[in-house]
């Protein structure tokens, strides 16, 4: 007999659990405060709420914000002790960075806080130039010394030498004698971890995977024991930055690669949704309450990026170089914008309105939530076109809509226009801040949006839905569970690795001899990896990409691969053409060859019934507001009771549990068979 | 309205992401230097994404000057053309700062104007890397391109291209960075036709008048919650080829006003440092902005408030052909400095001196050019330690990674570090400068332009000034001092030494905390010496 599924997503504030019976599809969801200072309890604790007999769960898949919380310095979570060895002579390269200063008028800016202390960075000799050739050779007692002085204080032992991407020798060398004399320590070396030109980068991605090692595997080893008390002896999956799952031995042994595993969930949802669709091409948008994040979806897979800053301030959708401690690792290509239900509207010196940053988050909230908060939000502009039911939460949290105008009141009267004017032109402008985000992972990647379906979650996303529309959209969708889609992602997910190599150099200087013994090996790495696991041979799959550029530009496009060479430079042409509009007579550089590795996991059934068309009749009319068209009468509807089929013409409302869904006139919305409700013109 | 604007600036700074991710030459692709505008048809800017500081204001005025050079010139601007220009004295910076300019039509409406600029590695002259040096005369420091088509009618104006490329150093390089700016534009044209069909032109059209006028009342609250009205001034000096040179600045605070004057500055000089007066606009801009308020939005609008006058023939309002190369590196540096110092009376949050210097390195031989700056110390600040080993104030391109230096020119690094002992110390210390060190595996051409050497980073309020700039050459084991601007023939072997000025400290030394005197000595910033010459155990 069939048992459960969990997904499990600890947050620094709030832990969300799905729980999936696979038996009748039952679909539950369960949030519950995070217990920073033991992460594991509320893990085990969680999973305890929702089930009587563990014994039952078939598979759990866990997402963790842990690591990128530690690294931002939130109380309660320690970094461990541990030493930076590197050249003599080059020990600040980690301080230093790329010595720009992330804002750039502010008088008060600080740059982010060198991971390692200026004393634990250990300069030593030896030296590979940057040919790849010995300069200098590695002085073994020197090293033994430096061991000697530092094996009671240190946890864990990064190492990252100057041009170790292309000859690792010294780094092995010296990972080596760390092995003899101080064995059962963590030890990362940069070009295991980061094999690319760039010292500082490299050198950031060797010291966060070392920095994070002790803590998840303490943390998951945690949670393993007790589950095992509990009586569940399966497996459990840990997700990835890039969407993917891996095993906790992975996670251990490289958990920089699951850092950002939270929001990836929220894309992975979203590719499943196209795939069940059959839309080749998605951008998801997850609007919650105090951001939202754009993803962008072909052939129903995630895009992938390798620049990424943990802890980086974002600015207009992307991370401000130098804000944060960059982490050259795949991760889901997120563009993340400070724009979200609870987005403070405020007028700056000029008279201009804004709608966040700043968020009044939960507490107090909008101040139609009633407790207190008094600054207008997003939330209360739709409150006051009367958008969103008097009830939240399914009816847990009341809505005053007489404090939300009252908050808009000071804006309005400053502007000298009607409060509804100013709700409207408030929702107009985070239109603007939503199409940012999308830009970044559609046009700016060379995707025209004309082509795209939007699909739309979060508490906040779906209101949006018929704007996001007439920005150029084909279609919207909003999925079913809209409000905690995010969290479902979860499960709905594949056990995914990446492998990659550097190769550096011009195409015709490389032979397709070379790149097939590369993807060859990389195969059998793969083979052998998730074999051990458990995975058949036959339930393997695997994607591969080629990053190429002009050989003097600095950044990559991620080319598919598909065993040809030639083919390889033509899409390469391809795609820089559609991206920038001119390509450039010479032959392009190949820098990394990337195999990545997907074994699948077995997944709820989302299925509800066959559509049948009708009409249904609106529970109530309520008048709201449109911007130009007005006042007018709205037929509201409540979700849970639209089954496939219903087709709802706009202006109308649908209320959900967690989340309201906008449709204005000239659009009409339509529930297919998995209970998503599909948004289009006319 | 806000919309439009805000799709404004958004739109230019997706020029500049194309810029970066498509140029070939370090300087842009991983440092950034490069700028992204929007005009209005009237030739107004408003709207501009600047990754540097140099580039603010600049634009504003030398885009202005482009398009009425164009029209005096008789030279009309066609759909499908793209305008380029170095000529500082009309584009404004120095003649790496290539500018290329286009019209955006929307059907037979103009709907705006949209440029960029960005600095290329070599644009010839006598200099690899084509900046300081001993030069007299403009012309000397490199190609000058007065506005001309680079496409005409949409097609490339391949013999002027051709003719550019033969006279520089590193034409491949130039080519791939024009490819790029040239597709940024294309961008940028293209968003603009986007953004007009969601919108409408009419609405376009309507918004850049009101958003002039917006910055303009922004500023104009901001100046009475920041600035204390008075009459302020201060003197500055820079280090000159053989007399040194003043920056001088007045400054009136009134309500809705603020009126800059440089009189009394040294007049002009027959060396690089003249910084043409686009340049002077940006390096007042820029300071202001950051006392007024980091987030101030920028357009044309801020000149109705500020009121920037430089007498012409100074070295700040040179006149044609004065050579320019180093006063939009060093002398805009200068200028932030004084106004700062006049204004530390009207405002609280003035710091302490910065680095002060861009530490300009330009290396090359027959067939290569590198050009990059290294940063410094950041002043100290009231209530925060200046920053250590970082750009400050008009620049803040990053720095070339090692391992691509390596790789690509015959240069290997001995040092690059934090630079110990040369913060200006004080209750709030300034930050440290930086050694970068590196010997040369062949013979080649080395200019330095660095300032700070014999006038160090003054302190405020009772700190100490940062340690001045120190650079020289190891020669078989001998000690060349270089000079503040100094080109000289390197051999194979050389090892080269630049060690940047510290910040200057901010309030006494002998109001620092014991705690924050023990931190610098744990993490080895400072020794027991230095506190021991300033008399503290």
């Amino acid at each position: 007999m069939k048992g459960f599924i969990l997904g499990i997503d600890i947050g620094g504030t709030f832990t969300d659990i799905v729980y999936i019976d696979l038996v009748n599809m039952d679909i539950r969801v369960n949030k519950v405060l995070t217990d920073i200072q033991y992460p594991d309890r509320t893990f085990t604790e969680g999973v305890m709420e929702n089930v009587e007999d563990p014994s039952r769960i078939e598979l759990i898949t866990h997402g963790t914000t842990l690591g990128s919380n530690m690294l931002l310095g939130q109380t309660g979570l320690e970094r461990p002790r541990s030493i930076l060895i590197t050249n003599r002579g080059f020990e600040d390269v980690i301080e230093i960075g790329r010595q720009n200063r992330p804002e750039l008028y502010n008088i008060f800016f600080e740059r982010p806080k060198p991971l390692i202390e200026r004393r634990f960075r250990i300069g030593v000799s030896g030296r590979i130039d940057g040919d790849g050739k010995i300069v200098q050779d590695v002085d073994i007692n020197e090293i033994r010394d430096v061991i000697k002085n530092y094996r009671d204080y240190a946890e864990v032992y990064i190492i990252s030498l100057l041009n170790s991407y292309i000859n690792p020798i010294h780094e092995i060398e010296i990972e080596k004698e760390i092995r003899n004399m101080d064995s059962g320590k963590f030890i990362v070396s940069s070009h295991k971890v980061d094999p690319r030109p760039g010292e500082y980068e490299r050198t950031v991605s060797a010291v966060i995977n070392g920095l994070l090692k002790p803590i998840t595997s303490r943390y998951l080893k945690n949670i393993l024991d007790s589950l095992e008390k509990m009586g569940y002896k399966k497996r459990l999956l840990v997700m990835t930055s890039n969407g993917g799952v891996v095993d906790t031995v992975d996670a251990i042994e490289r958990p920089a690669y699951i850092i950002e595993s939270g929001p990836a969930a929220g894309a992975i949802a979203t590719a499943y949704l196209a795939r069940l669709l059959d839309i080749d091409r998605m951008v998801s948008l997850d609007m919650g309450g105090t951001t939202s994040k754009a993803t962008t979806i072909i052939d129903g897979e995630a895009l992938v990026t390798m620049e990424y800053e943990v802890g980086g301030k974002v600015h207009m959708g992307r991370v401000v170089k130098g804000s944060g401690y960059p982490l050259r690792i795949p991760h889901i290509d997120i563009a993340e914008i400070g724009v979200g239900g609870g987005s403070i509207i405020w007028l700056d010196e000029g008279g201009y309105i804004h709608v966040g940053p700043l968020s009044a988050g939960s507490d107090p909230g909008p101040a139609c939530y009633g407790r207190g908060g008094t600054e207008p939000t997003l939330t209360d502009a739709y409150s006051a076109m009367n958008w969103i039911p008097d009830m939240l939460g399914g009816e847990r949290l009341k809505i005053n809509r007489e404090l939300a105008l009252k908050a808009l009141e000071k804006i309005a009267e400053e502007r000298g226009e009607n409060v509804y004017e100013v709700a409207y032109k408030a929702v107009e402008l985070a239109n603007e801040l939503l199409y940012r985000a999308i830009s970044i992972v559609t046009l700016e990647r060379g995707y025209d949006i004309k082509d795209f379906t939007i699909t739309t979650f979060g508490g906040a996303g779906p209101i949006h839905s018929t704007f996001l529309i007439e920005l150029g959209f084909k279609e919207a969708v909003v999925p079913i569970y809209a409000g905690v889609f995010s969290a479902l992602g979860l499960v709905l997910t594949d056990y995914k690795y990446t492998f990659y190599r550097g190769v550096n150099n011009d195409v015709n200087k490389i032979r397709q001899k070379t790149l097939d013994k590369l993807f060859n090996e990389m195969e059998k790495e793969a083979y052998k990896y998730l074999s051990d696991i458990g995975f058949s041979k036959e339930s393997i799959r695997f994607n591969k990409y080629l990053e190429m550029k002009y050989r003097r530009q600095g950044k990559t496009l991620l080319i598919p691969y598909d065993n040809s060479l030639s083919n390889s430079i033509e899409r390469f042409e391809e795609i820089y053409l559609s991206r920038y509009g001119y390509i450039m007579d010479e032959t392009p550089y190949i820098e990394t060859c990337i195999l990545e590795a997907i074994a699948e996991n077995e997944k709820p059934i989302l299925y509800i019934g066959e559509k049948r068309e009708y009409m249904p009749e609106p529970e109530k009319l309520k008048r709201a507001f449109y911007g130009e068209y007005g006042w007018l009468e709205t037929g509201i509807y409540i979700r849970g009771s639209l089954k496939p089929g219903a087709i709802v013409e706009g202006p109308a409302i649908i209320w959900g549990v967690d989340s309201t869904i906008l449709i204005r006139p000239d659009y009409r919305g339509e529930v297919d068979e998995y209970g998503n409700i599909v948004i289009k013109r006319g | 309205m806000e919309v439009v604007w805000n799709a404004l600036n958004y739109i230019s700074e997706e020029m500049g992401i194309t810029l970066k991710n498509t140029a070939y030459s370090p300087n842009i692709r991983d440092r950034h230097d490069h700028s992204c505008a929007i005009l209005s048809p009237d030739g107004y800017l408003v709207a501009q994404a600047e990754h540097i500081p140099v580039h603010i204001g600049s634009m504003a005025i030398g885009l202005r000057n482009t398009l009425e050079y164009l029209e005096d010139d008789g030279k009309d601007l066609g759909k499908e053309d793209i305008i380029i220009v170095n000529n500082p004295y009309i584009s404004g910076t120095h003649l790496n700062d290539i500018t290329l300019i286009k019209p955006v039509y929307y059907g037979n409406i103009l709907a705006a104007y949209i440029a960029n600029k960005a600095h290329h590695t070599d644009i010839g002259g006598k200099i690899p890397g084509s900046i300081g040096g001993d030069i007299k005369n403009l012309h000397d420091e490199g190609v000058v391109i007065d506005p001309d088509y680079i496409i005409k009618e949409g097609k490339p104006n391949t013999r002027l291209i051709k003719k550019i490329m033969s006279r520089v150093r590193t034409p491949e390089y130039l080519k791939g960075d024009l490819m790029a700016q040239i597709a940024a534009i294309k961008i940028g044209e293209k968003r603009i036709k986007d953004l007009i069909s969601r919108i409408g032109i009419e609405k376009l059209l309507n918004s850049y008048h009101e958003s002039l006028e917006y910055v303009e009342r922004y500023v104009r609250n901001r100046i009475n919650e920041r600035l204390k009205p008075g009459k302020y001034s201060a003197e500055e000096y820079l280090e000159g080829y053989e007399e040194d040179l003043t920056i001088k600045v007045s400054i009136e605070v009134e309500e809705e006003h603020v009126k800059i004057d440089f009189t009394g500055t040294s007049w002009e000089v027959e060396r690089p440092l003249n910084a043409v007066y686009g340049v002077t606009i940006s390096a007042t801009t820029y300071a202001l902005k950051t006392i007024l308020d980091p987030k101030l939005p920028f357009n044309h609008g801020l000149y109705n408030i500020l009121d920037i006058y430089a007498p012409y023939k100074t070295i700040l309002n040179p006149s044609y052909p004065h050579p320019v190369s180093a006063g939009n590196l060093e002398t805009s540096q200068r200028i932030v400095d004084t106004i700062y110092k006049a204004l530390a009376e009207a405002s609280e949050i003035i710091p302490a001196a910065s680095c002060g210097s861009m530490n300009n390195i330009m290396l090359g031989g027959r067939d290569w050019a590198f050009y990059e700056t290294i940063g410094g110390g950041c002043g100290g600040r009231p209530l925060s330690d200046g920053v250590d080993g970082i750009h400050t104030n008009m620049t803040n391109t990053l720095n070339t990674p090692i391992e691509v230096m390596e790789r690509e020119y015959p240069i290997q690094f001995i040092q690059y570090g934090l630079r110990i002992n040369s913060c200006g110390y004080g209750r709030y210390r300034g930050g440290l400068g930086i050694t970068r060190a590196f010997k040369l595996l062949s013979n080649a051409t080395l200019t330095i332009v660095a300032s700070r050497i014999r006038y160090n980073p003054y302190g405020l309020r009772g700190g100490e000034p940062g340690e001045s700039g120190e650079h020289y050459i190891i020669r078989d084991g001998k000690r060349i001092d270089i000079g503040p601007y100094t080109t000289i023939q390197l051999r194979k072997g050389d090892i080269v030494y630049i060690n940047t000025p510290g910040g200057g400290g901010y309030g006494s030394p002998t109001d620092r905390s014991r705690q924050h005197i023990k931190k610098d000595l744990e993490e080895g910033k400072i020794t027991i010496d230095y506190l021991r010459e300033r008399g503290i155990e």
